[in-house]
């Protein structure tokens, strides 16, 4: 099999096709070329050059690759080609198993407004707004009307978070209107946007689908990821705090009939937007592909999606019914991002120099780096997720803080920080937290006995290395020195 | 020996003392034995306080120091109490060699714009350079007055954060401002 990604997901499907006996060929580009996926897997062949656009975007190549070392099947991961029906359909031409949905289903969850229509057919709320494209001013201006303010103006072409703008009244309409296209053009190429009411004290709830080529479809219950920076997700858990048992359910079965009206295969992702205050639920999007945070759905039930979607692919049935199906306990992920949340969470380059990984009960890490990687800003800078499982929420809570406090990665910057302090929050272990959590959390300083340590190490460290102070200035200022020679040479 | 320690902002004061054999810390009022031992070829160190043990990635020479510990980096500056009182201001982050100003790269990114020459002379403010980082566009601006001596970068260079960019010298006629 041919995993056509990088980074901690394609280690992921690595690890699954070794224990079903399945030889994997990796891909990489000129900056991967040593990364763990290329080692880990049987063979590793090269893409092209750093940019995601001449490498991993680069779906010809991928083609060609597989034919050459004669793979039966493609995994897309997540990211980069994963959602592109064209690629799927490409990969179908070609003799190859596409490891993922059809590609008709790709594409009718790809575009927003055929998606919002497949979720009223079923039956299932939506949020509410228009379900038509909005392409001119006029129209603008006639749909807000309808929808009202404040509302949120989404690209029609995908998802993502790309284009999203919040307009609070009316005389804001008109220029977020036209940033909005603007941003949408290019990052789509289709410049259309459509309208969906701004739901404030909302919740993200999804809930994870199988389905087999044979029309059984089951759910594998919800993920809350509410914690999201830039429209991107940080911590997830599952069972979703403060959400009812039939409400669960009826979000479960809403999951369900989206997934056969698309005539979905594999494993796909139900977004809900749960609005607290009035206690009800909304369809947003369906992502047709594993997502980041599937381990915590693996925690609790116990099933290995990915291989679920290779058994899918290769033609088996589900072995499983709805009933049988049964999480246990609670599950958390960290999302551990080479990112600096003191710096509004700007992406963070350099070398790790340092990684310690935690480990003991209920401890999962799935990582894509390992020490000495150059982190570069080529990519997404996720690092790794630390998950956890415990018997019930707070225990998972609790265990997250422990494996957290028993890591370490030093040279560049990471959430680690970040995580510890969302865990610690009020509202967090209320589970009441909002999916503007992130802009009501407070910068944490150090607790005066942290800060009374810290001073104590580092004036040790200079009583102890006094004698050899003098010594060590002089070489530090030889060596830099040095550098800038190099440097401007 | 007194030391006036500087955590994140905050000043704290650490008195170690040798006693029996063994080192004393002496923080406010009390008074507990420490060790500090490195692990083999890294910069991880267990740190023995009382009876407890706290194990932190420290790294730094002379006076600064950055401890890795509990998921964030923490600069610390372990300063000699004496000298401490008679600067009241001490300068963080500044120049290594007295009348040069290094500037550096406070985010990662991409170098778009150069707006100085070498040799060029520069007023406090001005601005030297233009990194785009997350396709936002900043500008770095002249830390103090001075002639560019050195441009290590150019247009299209990626850099990281804490990279040299490029070195000022204080123009001699107008004397050491800063140091």
């Amino acid at each position: 099999m041919l995993i056509a990604n990088r980074g901690e997901i394609a280690v992921r499907v690595i690890r699954a096709c070794r224990e079903l006996g399945i030889e994997t060929v990796a891909v990489y580009s000129d900056a991967d070329r040593f990364s763990l996926h290329t080692r880990w897997a049987d063979q590793a062949h090269r893409l092209g050059p750093p940019p995601a656009s001449e490498s991993y975007l680069n779906a010809q190549r991928m083609i060609e690759i597989a034919k050459e070392t004669e793979c039966d099947a493609i995994h897309p991961g997540y990211g980069f080609l994963a959602e592109r029906a064209d690629f799927a359909e490409l990969v179908e031409k070609s003799g190859l198993i596409f490891i993922g949905p059809k590609p008709q289903s790709i594409r009718l969850m790809g575009d927003k407004l055929a998606a919002r229509k497949t979720a009223r057919e079923q039956g299932v709320p939506t949020v509410p707004g228009v379900y038509e494209k909005i392409a001119t001013l006029a129209e603008a201006k006639r749909a807000a009307k309808e929808v009202g303010f404040p509302l949120l103006i989404k690209a029609a072409a995908g998802g993502g978070g790309k284009g999203m703008r919040l307009v609070a009244r009316e005389r804001e309409l008109k220029s977020s209107f036209e940033r909005a296209v603007s941003e949408v053009e290019k990052s789509f190429g289709d410049p259309s946007v459509y309208f969906e009411r701004f739901i404030p004290k909302a919740k993200h709830i999804e809930v994870q689908v199988l389905a087999d080529s044979y029309g059984n479809v089951v759910h594998l219950y919800e993920r809350e990821c509410s914690v999201q920076r830039r429209y991107q997700k940080l911590i997830e858990e599952t069972p979703a705090p403060l959400l009812s048992d039939p409400m669960r359910r009826e979000m479960g079965e809403a999951a369900v009939a989206i997934a056969r009206a698309c005539g979905y295969r594999s494993a796909g992702t139900v977004e809900f937007l749960y609005d607290l205050e009035r206690e009800r639920y909304y369809f947003l999007e369906m992502n047709t592909r594993i997502q980041v945070e599937h381990p915590v759905t693996e925690m609790t039930t116990g099933i290995d999606l990915v291989q679920e979607q290779i058994q899918i692919a290769a033609g088996r049935k589900l072995a499983f019914a709805q009933e049988e199906v049964c999480p246990r306990g609670a599950a958390l992920e960290c999302r551990i991002y080479a990112e600096d949340p003191e710096h509004d969470f700007m992406p963070s380059i350099g070398r790790v120099e340092e990684l310690v990984l935690p480990s003991g009960p209920g401890v999962r890490i799935d990582s894509g780096i390992s020490r000495g990687d150059l982190i570069t800003p080529h990519y997404d800078p996720l690092l790794l997720k630390l998950i956890v499982w415990g018997e019930d929420r707070p225990g998972a809570i609790r265990r997250m803080g422990r494996a957290l406090q028993e890591m370490w990665i030093v040279g560049v910057a990471t959430t680690m920080g970040f995580h510890l302090r969302a865990l610690a929050d009020e509202r967090f272990l209320a589970g009441s937290y909002t999916t503007d959590f992130i802009r009501h959390l407070q910068a944490g300083g150090l607790s005066p006995e942290e800060l009374e340590i810290l001073a104590v190490a580092a004036t040790v460290e200079r009583f102890t290395q006094g004698k050899q102070w003098h010594a060590t200035m002089n070489s530090a200022a030889k060596e830099q020195e040095q550098r800038w020679k190099w440097a401007s040479e | 020996m007194k030391y006036i320690v500087d955590v994140e902002g905050k000043l704290i004061e650490v008195e170690l003392v040798r006693q029996e054999g063994q080192t004393w810390a002496i923080v406010g009022q009390k008074r507990v034995p420490v060790a500090l031992h490195r692990h083999w070829g890294s910069h991880f160190h267990t740190l023995i306080y009382g009876h407890r043990a706290f194990t932190l990635h420290l790294r730094g020479q002379g006076t600064g120091y950055i401890i890795h510990w509990r998921g964030r980096a923490c600069p610390v500056e372990v300063g000699l109490s004496a000298v401490q009182k008679r600067r009241r201001h001490p300068q963080k982050g500044a120049a290594v060699v007295i009348g040069e100003q290094i500037v550096t790269a406070h985010m990662p990114g991409l170098i778009v714009k150069l707006e100085v020459k070498e040799g060029q002379r520069v007023r406090k403010g001005d601005g030297l350079l233009v990194i785009d980082a997350m396709k936002m566009e900043n500008e770095i601006r002249a830390p103090c007055e001075g002639i560019l001596e050195k441009i290590l970068v150019g247009v299209g260079r990626e850099v990281s954060r804490g990279q040299i960019l490029c070195v000022i010298r204080s123009d001699p006629s107008l004397g050491l401002t800063h140091g």
